[in-house]
């Protein structure tokens, strides 16, 4: 049995007067956490205005912690009355927010603000539930590939298997009905999403799927307990993947294999019109690129994979494609994407009208090479996995 | 504490999961407070609709008391961690040997609902308006938490959580 302490973190960012702690926090004494204490008591006193103790990722916390805490917080009110902190709690972490209340309830100039969004850039592009039914179309094409793919990264059935960032939830039962996992914990970040997911597995009778609202980037999960982990689509639209893979890493049993999937928009292709189409997803991937997100990512998995400490690295490329069951699916994507990338993204970029007009015609074309008789339309995507080592 | 342990019919609850280590090997590490406890929170988890969440949740309370335990308990003997599900509440039950001092700590706490106070004797941290921060956490937990007499020489501190909480 590891019997290390847990590890904690506590970093000031002078840019955003900002403390940050982060991880678990269960020390015996207060003289355990001195040197995290003297921090925040140094950047305490020499900050003015507004100075913010994000403790969005601090999963645990002891109460030998939180009075230490508690009481440098509050002797630092007192002494500065006209200097304000705000507490940024995580509605992840049930627990938080009423604990630090007990605090701003005491001190006027303490307020507690709930951070229970934006987890990641673009968030809010792909929450929109009009977008649910264009995520269940991807799912529906993708998984003709990655059912077949799957076994040769490792999943069988039998396994204790989790589906981080799982969305409306469809991937992780698709798993659940082919490959039977002794358990299955599917984790995402969007209240409406795992709503949505609860409602379709009920509906579909699909029994065992643990459903968890959590932050991928510091989850409540514990270390090294599944066989199997999957994040499809996610990574690339993290501004910090390596954090996000940290904690894929973390969660992973030795011996037991991440599974990502990402894209590289701008080689999505078609013809007719292969110009064109290749314009518009080029410039696909620039505004991404814009928003802290990298669509281009696909290539990159085994460079990011071995970054995190992976091992048996396997890459896979598959080519979503028009001849992939009814065209009119892969047709129903696009459209969704136009109508997302260049009616939203592109006009909050602040994109003239006329690059808006003519990024469309590239997405337009894409659809009349999905439908045309004679037409080819792809979408290519990157699964890779790897090996926690032993 | 009578009247407070009346509200609850320890007949309706069912064992999930009891657990025995010897005093001396669970004070040896105060690192056992922390595994013992996120062991205990994910049995505890199991049956939420949210089982990750729930048990994150609960462990924030269930480690107080056991760190509670840790403090508490000096005496040669045994630990007892006990875990019980009824249709609307789950227990926490952790059994201890405790010497005489500690009794009459604990006595005085009794006397005052939902503030099972050790003092200042035990490290346990205690606010300069003399309450201690697991008041709050039973607020917080909506959790009834009592200490009792466990035959002569012995304490139990038992903690009903109610199973309903939502997150959504």
């Amino acid at each position: 049995m590891n019997m290390l302490p847990v590890p904690f973190a506590v970093y000031f960012d002078p840019t955003n007067q900002e403390l940050v702690l982060s991880g678990k926090m269960r020390p015996e004494s207060a003289a355990m956490i001195a040197d995290a204490l003297r921090l925040v008591q140094q950047s305490l006193e020499k900050y003015s205005g507004v100075v913010y103790l994000n403790v969005k990722r601090l999963t645990h916390i002891n109460m030998t912690a939180f009075a230490a805490l508690s009481d440098l917080l509050k002797e630092s009110c007192r002494n500065r009355p006209e200097r304000k902190i705000v507490i940024i709690t995580s509605s992840v972490v049930a627990w938080s927010t009423a604990l630090f209340q007990t605090l701003a309830a005491t001190e006027p100039n303490l307020a507690i603000e709930v951070y229970d969004s934006a987890f990641y850039p673009g968030q809010s592009f792909v929450e929109d539930e009009t977008f649910i039914p264009i995520l269940r179309t991807q799912t529906k094409m993708t998984w003709r590939h990655e059912r077949e793919l799957l076994p040769r990264h490792g999943l069988r059935s039998g396994l204790v298997v989790a589906d981080i960032c799982c969305g409306i939830g469809d991937f992780a039962a698709l798993v659940q009905r082919e490959f039977a996992p002794a358990r299955l914990v599917a984790l995402d970040h969007s209240v409406r999403s795992l709503e949505y997911a609860r409602r379709i597995a009920a509906d579909f009778d699909l029994q065992g799927i643990e459903y968890t609202y959590g932050d991928a980037s510091q989850m409540l999960l514990r270390d090294n307990q599944f066989d199997f982990v999957t994040c499809r689509h996610s990574l690339q639209i993290f501004n910090r993947p390596e954090i996000l893979l940290r904690e894929l890493y973390r969660i992973c049993k030795p011996g037991g294999r991440v599974y990502i999937t990402n894209e590289k928009n701008s080689h999505c292709l078609g013809e007719p019109h292969a110009e064109t189409i290749k314009w518009t997803y080029e410039e696909v991937a620039k505004l991404f690129r814009h928003f802290d997100m990298d669509v281009e990512m696909g290539p990159k998995s085994r460079h990011l994979l071995a970054d995190a400490g992976f091992d048996e690295i396997k890459v896979d490329c598959f080519m979503v494609t028009n001849l992939d069951g009814d065209p009119q699916d892969f047709a129903d994507i696009i459209e969704a994407w136009e109508n997302v990338y260049a009616g939203e993204m592109a006009v909050r970029r602040g994109d003239s009208l006329e690059f808006i007009r003519r990024f469309r015609q590239g997405f337009r074309d894409h659809v009349f090479a999905a439908l045309h008789p004679k037409g080819y339309a792809g979408w290519p995507i990157w699964a890779a996995s790897g090996r926690k080592p032993l | 504490m009578k009247e407070e342990a009346s509200n609850f019919d320890d007949h309706a609850f069912a064992p999930m999961v009891s657990m025995e280590m010897n005093v001396g090997m669970f004070k040896s590490q105060w690192q056992f407070c922390d595994r013992i406890t996120e062991y205990l929170s994910d049995i505890l988890g199991q049956g939420h609709s949210d089982p990750a969440r729930y048990s994150n949740f609960l462990s924030v309370a269930t480690n107080e008391l056991v760190e509670l335990a840790f403090r508490s308990t000096g005496e040669p003997g045994r630990i007892s961690f006990d875990l019980y599900r009824s249709a609307t509440f789950n227990r926490l039950r952790i059994a201890f040997p405790c010497e005489e001092g500690s009794d009459r700590e604990h006595a005085r706490a009794r006397s005052s609902e939902r503030q099972p106070i050790l003092g200042a004797a035990s490290g346990y941290p205690v606010e300069s308006d003399g309450t201690v921060p697991l008041a709050n956490l039973a607020a917080i937990f909506r959790a009834a938490i009592r200490i009792e007499k466990d035959g002569t020489r012995g304490i139990q501190i038992i903690a009903d959580f109610p199973s309903t909480e939502d997150f959504q």
